[in-house]
């Protein structure tokens, strides 16, 4: 089985680049995300051998390009048995399966109930242990793709202080402005705004993109109110937008979510671009979206994974797709993908009938 | 000294303002059921009422939640000591293959501030333990907490379980967390299906009350 692919007459780059500026592109760029068994699956239907991601990339016509450095530092945290640290931040994750697959989730948070001794005392690493070289070079090899630098952890405050502390003492410590939580917060912005830093000054003119996140909206409602992320979290983003802006790079970020109600402070700081875009949560279908913010931002995401992508028929996606482009292409501005990682409970020719539609329906 | 000050110091999560104020309270000699129940559990309501009108947020909630409970911890013996039962007894926990409690957590905050006694389970929690704990306790009430549309089918999987165990009748089941809806809930059996924290406890309050 293969995708047949739009006619392209530009490559992934300059079609990302157009989109971020709303201009006509000869399809919509592509993207793509998914937890760990449908991407086998997908694979396996595809005929991709060892899962291998770029293989699948150039099948499903995937124009972007993630890069972030490698940590090859120092392990600084502690092992604990059964779980996984991360050596860059000192989360721990396990593998926890459920009935279509499974996730690596967080199992221990080395600061949870902690003292402000304990939360001053965490350990950081430095941004000289980051290996720049490669991530070079994947930006040398990807230089047709629409490349970025970042990821959604990146910037990102209440996620990353709720991952080792958990999340109920992040928010309660955020909303308080317990000073060594903020502190911790400060230390760990400060590591990723250096990587990134060094990483663009060596790569001038090889990036198209910058992408940062933070996750602002339940199913329902805002996570938190405007004035908590107005004085907590607004000062920290704009630090990466201003560094990104001094390369002259746009500015995607990542939220989960209800997270519209923090767009006009988006655009205002310099924001260019949101992901995620889940039409099932409030305040975020793509005709809500697109009245109130087309042509000031571009959009990324939109396909629901967890509407007819997962439990609806192929036909119910193609229609899915088809109602979303219609809704999102005029103007251009659209990044198509999925609104977060694709599940494993989709069915796999759903995800193919998803990624044909893209290339059927999606040429301008 | 009056209520008001207490209720206005857990709706604002000052805990150990709420902690002054109770203790403060038990040693003018008021009752301590009033203490509670138009002190503590009147905060939580108002509380509840505004995060389900966008009027407040998460963090709101839990620091609130963290102050009633604080004035609970100092309640509860005294509470135990004069007689006075909860309303109700409830067992809650995020279902097997899931590990995200803050929905779940606040759920069982604002049961906990309704007046209900509260056996929370955790999270991944394995099928049978739910009929358990709840037969363990003489439960009223069991809440299942699904976060991803991944694990949601293990509530099915529980409802079926205590149905297997012969007690389905014996407890009211309520289910909540972001991928669940009312039809899902219909499909599998549940009792109730609630949006918010806030809802939960109404609909519990409302089950326990005409249950007495």
């Amino acid at each position: 089985m293969r995708i047949v692919k739009a006619k392209e007459t530009m490559t992934s780059k300059e079609r990302v680049i157009k989109t971020f500026r709303h201009e006509k592109t000869d399809r919509v760029p592509i993207d793509y995300a998914a937890n760990p068994t449908i991407h086998h699956k997908l694979c396996e239907a595809l005929g991709i051998k060892d899962d291998d991601f770029l293989l699948l990339y150039e099948a499903l016509g995937v124009d972007y390009r993630e890069i972030w450095p490698k940590y090859v530092g120092p392990l600084i945290y502690p092992e604990i048995e059964g779980c996984k640290v991360n050596p860059e931040y000192g989360f721990y994750t396990r593998w926890i399966a459920n009935q279509s697959g499974g996730y690596e989730d967080f199992c221990h948070f080395p600061l949870k109930d902690a003292d402000e001794e304990k939360i001053r005392s965490f350990p950081f690493p430095s941004p000289d242990d980051y290996d720049y070289e490669t991530a070079l070079d994947q930006m040398e090899k990807y230089k047709n793709y629409g490349v970025y630098v970042g990821h959604a952890g990146i910037s990102d405050i209440i996620n990353s202080t709720g991952r080792v502390m958990g999340m109920e003492d992040a928010l309660v410590n955020l909303f308080t402005e317990d000073e060594a939580t903020l502190a911790y917060v400060e230390q760990m912005l400060r590591v990723e705004f250096g990587v990134m830093e060094r990483l663009l000054d060596k790569a001038k003119g090889k990036v198209d993109f910058v992408f940062l996140g933070e996750d602002l909206g339940t199913q329902i409602a805002p996570m938190i109110s405007m004035e908590m992320y107005r004085r907590v979290i607004k000062p920290n983003h704009k630090r990466f937008v201003d560094l990104a802006a001094s390369y002259n790079l746009p500015v995607m970020i990542h939220t989960c979510g209800s997270s519209s109600w923090a767009y006009e402070d988006f655009i205002e700081i310099g924001v260019q671009a949101v992901d995620t875009l889940q039409p099932e949560a409030a305040n975020m279908s793509p005709r809500y979206l697109k009245d109130h913010f087309g042509g000031r931002l571009s959009f990324h995401g939109c396909i629901s994974t967890t509407g007819a992508l997962a439990s609806g028929t192929k036909e119910d996606v193609i229609e899915d797709v088809k109602k979303t482009l219609s809704i999102m292409m005029p103007g251009g501005g659209y990044h198509f993908a999925p609104t977060h990682q694709i599940q494993d409970n989709s069915p796999v020719e759903n995800v193919i009938a998803m990624y044909q539609a893209a290339h059927t329906y999606g040429v301008y | 000294m009056n209520l008001q000050e207490i209720c206005t110091a857990v709706e604002l999560g000052k805990g150990k303002r709420v902690k002054e104020l109770v203790n403060q309270a038990v040693d003018e000699g008021m009752s301590v059921k009033v203490i509670l129940d138009d002190g503590l559990i009147r905060a939580m309501g108002i509380v509840g009422e505004k995060f389900r009108l966008n009027e407040v947020y998460v963090p709101e909630m839990l620091v609130a939640a963290r102050a009633m409970a604080m004035g609970l911890a100092i309640l509860e013996p005294l509470l135990t000591a004069t007689g006075v039962k909860p309303i109700g007894k409830v067992v809650i926990g995020t279902v097997r293959g899931d590990l995200h409690d803050i929905g779940k957590n606040l759920v069982a905050m604002m049961m906990k501030g309704m007046g209900a006694t509260v056996y929370d389970l955790g999270v991944d929690v394995p099928d049978h333990t739910y009929v358990e704990k709840a037969e363990e306790v003489g439960a009223d009430i069991i809440c299942l907490s699904a976060l991803l549309t991944t694990t949601m089918p293990a509530i099915g999987d529980v409802i079926k379980d205590i149905e297997e165990s012969g007690v389905r009748d014996k407890y009211y089941i309520m289910v909540g967390g972001a991928p669940v809806s009312q039809t899902y809930a219909d499909q599998v059996g549940a009792n109730a299906y609630s949006a918010n924290a806030s809802d939960a406890a109404d609909i519990a309050k409302k089950h326990l009350i005409s249950k007495s």
